[in-house]
């Protein structure tokens, strides 16, 4: 079992298949598109500039290295947060302003979060394969690899 | 983070759980980034001004201000709407409860100026200012360009700090989060200043990079900066010798800088649509950010006495907009087939393009971004595009 431990940036602990990825990811262009507004598809990427449209990121862990683009990140992630329809987990580089955001909002105010922790992901990505399961725990930074699906 | 006794009174409910809450998301936003205390806004301006159909956290959330009888401590402007206002797709779909979005915020006390260029008419900060602004684009203008402070920050966030009047001191607030990260060397002879902007964001990603001397004018920077905040995620740049707080590259490095970038004109060529796809756009499309008046007559003069091709729409500042009326240009370009709108064009045209699968052109780098088939061209193209040039 393999263990890298990282800064916590958000409480909670939550576990799933690894989505990674070394392209940052703008929330906005990605989950604000027409087809977005049909609820199993409210979480799959849309945004063409990124290797992951098409993807859904419903119950993964994701690693990203960064979030970039609109203000609107918020939007798209306290719905996503509030109605865990969105990722188990974020592992980033750098948590941005936006990125905490959109996860505090539903925190203080549903009482939903999800944990974020800071990690050099191009190591994780060097090491773990995309689908194997991860559990994240945003209080003490741990991210644990629980195997191979 | 340390709260004055007036600010922890709110946090601990004075002044009803409504605000108790929007103070809390302050106190928790700030302490994610050690931020020591809350400080004072000189003006707010908020993101969400359109009633997207697919979400519903952030206007719960308003209402529930509302019903609080919550209003905003500090001017508070406004983004655009979605434009297309009797259209039933917006009508009965994307944007149906857009009145009732604009009511509840008008409730809030914000000013409907209804512009993503708030800064250069209705919410003009000053050198040194401190804001709590969202909007991407406004955000890296006012930091850029006008000297001001403003971190990034989130849609409903926004209404937070118009309604305590404060935001959590961290980033971009701070001198030492404003220095030069990146030296970006430009080595180009054609300058493109909103296809720039998409590499510098693409290159840079979310550090602050300062720029090779070039004489941008307002218009060039305001798209540039769009661009680096759609493809990026820069809430600050500097351009060598221009913009307020980089009289030379010693004030905003310590030393030589720690990287160094340059950007030829092979790479901004790349952002660039290839030939059919520019001849098979079935709309020309400018203004994202929102033309200015200045905008709108440099790019106006190539359709007086001329007839578009195709469809080509002009995205203007509603307060420019009333400016621009008063002038003859604005007769030409009606006569000349331009659709002059005030609205959002990514709102607008997310809908009127979706059932037709359309491809546009557009000049704007934020644009290209965010629309899905919107190719990038530039300046000549677009006109070439819409028939007005060779």
């Amino acid at each position: 079992m393999t263990c890298f431990t990282g800064r916590p940036v958000l409480r909670g602990r939550g576990a799933g298949p690894l989505l990674s990825t070394d392209q940052p990811v703008n929330f906005t262009a990605a989950f604000t598109k027409v087809l977005n507004i049909v609820p199993r598809w409210r979480a799959e990427v849309r945004d063409r500039h990124h290797p992951w449209f098409r993807t859904n990121i419903a119950g993964k862990v994701l690693a990203v290295p960064a979030c970039i683009g609109s203000t609107h990140t918020g939007l798209v992630l306290l719905d996503l947060v509030r109605l865990k329809a969105g990722p188990a987990a974020i592992i980033v580089d750098r948590a941005d302003t936006l990125l905490v955001s959109g996860i505090v909002l539903s925190e203080v105010w549903y009482d939903r979060s999800v944990p974020v922790v800071e990690y050099p992901t191009g190591e994780i990505r060097g090491l773990l394969s995309d689908g194997d399961m991860i559990e994240v725990d945003g209080d003490t930074g741990t991210i644990t690899h629980l195997g191979h699906p | 983070m340390h709260l004055t006794g007036e600010q922890q009174a709110v946090l601990d409910g004075a002044e009803g759980p409504e605000l108790a809450s929007a103070m809390k998301t302050l106190v928790r936003y700030g302490e994610t980034f050690d931020a020591p205390r809350l400080v004072p806004i000189k003006s707010a301006h908020l993101t969400g001004s359109l009633a997207i159909a697919s979400f519903s956290g952030y206007y719960e959330l308003l209402d529930r201000l509302v019903r609080a009888g919550i209003r905003v401590k500090v001017r508070t402007t406004l983004n655009p709407r979605p434009g297309y206002d009797y259209s039933m797709q917006n009508r009965l779909v994307a944007f149906r409860r857009q009145k009732q979005h604009e009511d509840r915020l008008a409730r809030l006390g914000v000013t409907p100026n209804y512009s993503c260029v708030s800064y250069m008419s209705a919410n003009v900060p000053e050198f040194g200012d401190v804001l709590g602004w969202a909007e991407s684009s406004a955000v890296i203008y006012a930091n850029s360009v006008i000297g001001a402070r403003t971190n990034r920050n989130s849609i409903m966030v926004d209404v937070c700090m118009a309604v305590t009047g404060l935001t959590p001191e961290f980033g971009l607030l701070y001198d030492r989060n404003r220095r030069g990260q990146v030296l970006v060397r430009l080595d180009i002879e054609d300058m493109d200043a909103a296809a720039l902007g998409f590499v510098v964001g693409q290159r840079v990603v979310d550090r602050v990079p300062v720029l090779t001397h070039y004489p941008f004018d307002n218009v060039e920077l305001k798209n540039l900066g769009a661009a680096m905040a759609a493809s990026g995620a820069i809430g600050m740049f500097h351009v060598d010798g221009l913009t307020p707080e980089c009289p030379s590259l010693d004030s905003v490095f310590d030393g030589e800088p720690a990287e160094t970038v340059t950007i030829t004109q092979t790479e901004i060529d790349a952002v660039r649509d290839g030939r059919p796809n520019q001849d098979r756009a079935g709309m020309v499309i400018f203004g994202c950010p929102q033309m200015t008046l200045d905008e709108v007559k440099h790019v106006g003069q190539y359709f007086v006495g001329k007839k578009v091709r195709k469809p080509t729409l002009f995205h203007i500042v509603p307060h420019d907009y009333e400016e621009l009326r008063k002038l003859p240009l604005h007769d030409e370009l009606v006569a000349a087939g331009v659709e002059l709108h005030t609205h959002c064009p990514l709102a607008g045209l997310t809908v009127r393009l979706s059932p037709r699968r359309q491809q546009v052109l557009t000049n704007s780098g934020k644009l290209h971004y965010y629309l899905r088939g919107a190719g990038y061209g530039n300046l000549d193209e677009t006109l070439a595009a819409a028939g007005v040039k060779a």
